[in-house]
């Protein structure tokens, strides 16, 4: 792959600067300075404020984590002032990550949002050109953390793109790279099949009480995750089983072991599978294993969806033909073939691999030719 | 080679259909390299399942190469795999 190398050792495939807002209130300023800087991207943060304690901690991993993305080469921070998550907290959050260049403003000091824009087209523009002086080496696939994702699943994801998706997450593995498994709530139903393939009993015991304060979550607000599963339609769709439409989600990753089990958001430290507690919501969880290190995304679909990230490339595939018709703007890799034209599932798993290589070399996907930058992040209580 | 059934794990009991059959169509799918054929027993729904091997009452039976839970009756190569002979059992 095509590698940008930072200060801290990691290696990105991409070379953005980013104007990251520490709050919602700081978020229209970050916004429009951005808009004024080729090059620069931003996350458009409807968070950072009102947080319960927990949410604090989960939008501080989460948000420090995008600026140590190896993706990014510096960061420009702009908080209002008054928020929960403070420039200056965020910012101790951040160099304990990692040593690239930061900046930060707030928009009280500053004197307005106009004098901070200012500022920060100032800064973005000084940083874009140090970025552009970084070269792109020849770097090891095995640097690679490719984050996996599904959404807007119907029978053709099961069946056909999550098996391709695990052909190449296998061949990453094996080549020594990292795959992230995400979504906690697709996982339950498969607690006894995931178990076996933990690397030891203390993995194990993480992924298991992962999933099982996941459910309880649910519980507390008098809900049940396991009811209503699987639902009426993919019933109709073939499947008959909770495990059978869980093991069609995970099959994304493969028959890889689990190395490691890592809160939403929180670094990514082992090589091979690693699973994440992400929500079932498809761009939080993206955001999450952006945040955890993951320079890319593989992401299946059945219906389509347009979603796309400002600090990673999101590869989008489908094996429903119609789909891959209907949203050619949007799907990078049609694998509908495995169903209408009996391609074998490791063949389209090989062909994404190669995807996957040239997306790490600089290629554009659908989502990032339209400039997408989508952005959601975990929460779990209410605004305070 | 165009092929209907889709055998994700050379260990599954089943293959999925790509498109619908009906009792006596054949349904064929590769496993390993070789192209297999089974006669379908009854008509399947496309994206449902149909049994290759021969399933007993109790017995687990495998896609993705794991447990997706096990046979409530005798289940004959070519047969529909759904709700009626087909359950979470126990280990839930």
């Amino acid at each position: 792959m095509r590698g940008y190398r930072r200060p801290d050792g990691k290696v990105g495939v991409r070379n953005h600067v980013l104007i990251l807002p520490c709050s919602l209130c700081a978020s229209e300023t970050a916004r429009f300075a951005a808009e004024e800087v080729e090059g620069a991207v931003y996350v458009a943060n409807q968070g950072g404020c009102s947080l319960s304690r927990r949410d604090l901690q989960v939008t501080l991993e989460a948000l420090s984590g995008l600026a140590a993305n190896p993706n990014v080469y510096g960061t420009i921070l702009v908080g209002n002032g008054c928020e929960v998550v403070q420039a200056s907290l965020l910012a101790e959050k951040i160099r304990a990550k990692t040593c690239k260049p930061l900046e930060i403003l707030v928009i009280r000091e500053e004197g307005g949002s106009v004098r901070t824009a200012v500022r920060i087209v100032e800064l973005a523009q000084r940083m874009r050109a140090e970025a552009d002086q970084v070269p792109a080496e020849e770097v090891s696939i095995d640097r690679l953390i490719l984050g996996t994702e599904c959404g807007g699943s119907d029978p053709t994801s099961g069946l056909a793109a999550n098996p391709v998706a695990g052909i190449c997450s296998e061949l990453l593995v094996e080549k020594g790279a990292t795959v992230i498994l995400s979504e906690t709530p697709e996982l339950i139903g498969t607690e006894a099949i995931l178990a076996e393939r933990c690397r030891d009993e203390k993995v194990k015991e993480q992924l298991l009480s992962m999933i099982k304060a996941y459910e309880q979550d649910f519980l507390l607000v008098g809900e049940n995750p396991r009811n209503g599963n699987p639902t009426p339609g993919n019933i109709a769709g073939g499947i008959t089983t909770l495990e059978e439409k869980s093991l069609g989600c995970i099959h994304k990753a493969g028959n890889c072991v689990i190395q490691e089990v890592v809160p939403y958001g929180a670094p990514v430290t082992q090589k091979g599978l690693v699973v994440m507690d992400t929500p079932g919501q498809d761009i939080a969880s993206i955001v999450g294993m952006a945040a955890a290190g993951a320079q890319m995304v593989v992401f299946t679909t059945g219906h389509g969806t347009p979603t796309g990230s400002g600090i990673v490339p999101v590869i989008k595939l489908t094996a429903n033909q119609e789909t891959a018709e209907l949203m050619k703007d949007n799907i990078d890799f049609d694998c509908s073939e495995v169903l209408t034209k009996g391609k074998t599932i490791e063949e389209a798993g090989r062909e994404l691999f190669a995807l996957v290589e040239r997306v790490a070399c600089g290629q554009e996907t659908k989502a990032e030719a339209l400039g997408f930058q989508d952005v959601s992040l975990a929460r779990y209580c209410n605004f305070a | 080679m165009k092929t209907n059934g889709i055998l994700i794990d050379p260990a599954d009991h089943v293959v999925t259909l790509a498109e619908a059959v009906k009792a006596g169509e054949t349904v064929s799918y590769v496993k390993a390299g070789t192209v297999y054929g089974q006669t379908a027993m009854e008509d399947i729904p496309q994206y449902h399942k149909m049994a290759i091997k021969e399933l007993h009452k109790g017995q687990t039976v495998l896609k993705y190469g794991a447990r997706i839970g096990e046979a409530t009756g005798e289940i004959a190569p070519g047969s529909w795999v759904h709700r009626h002979n087909l359950d979470t059992g126990t280990q839930i």
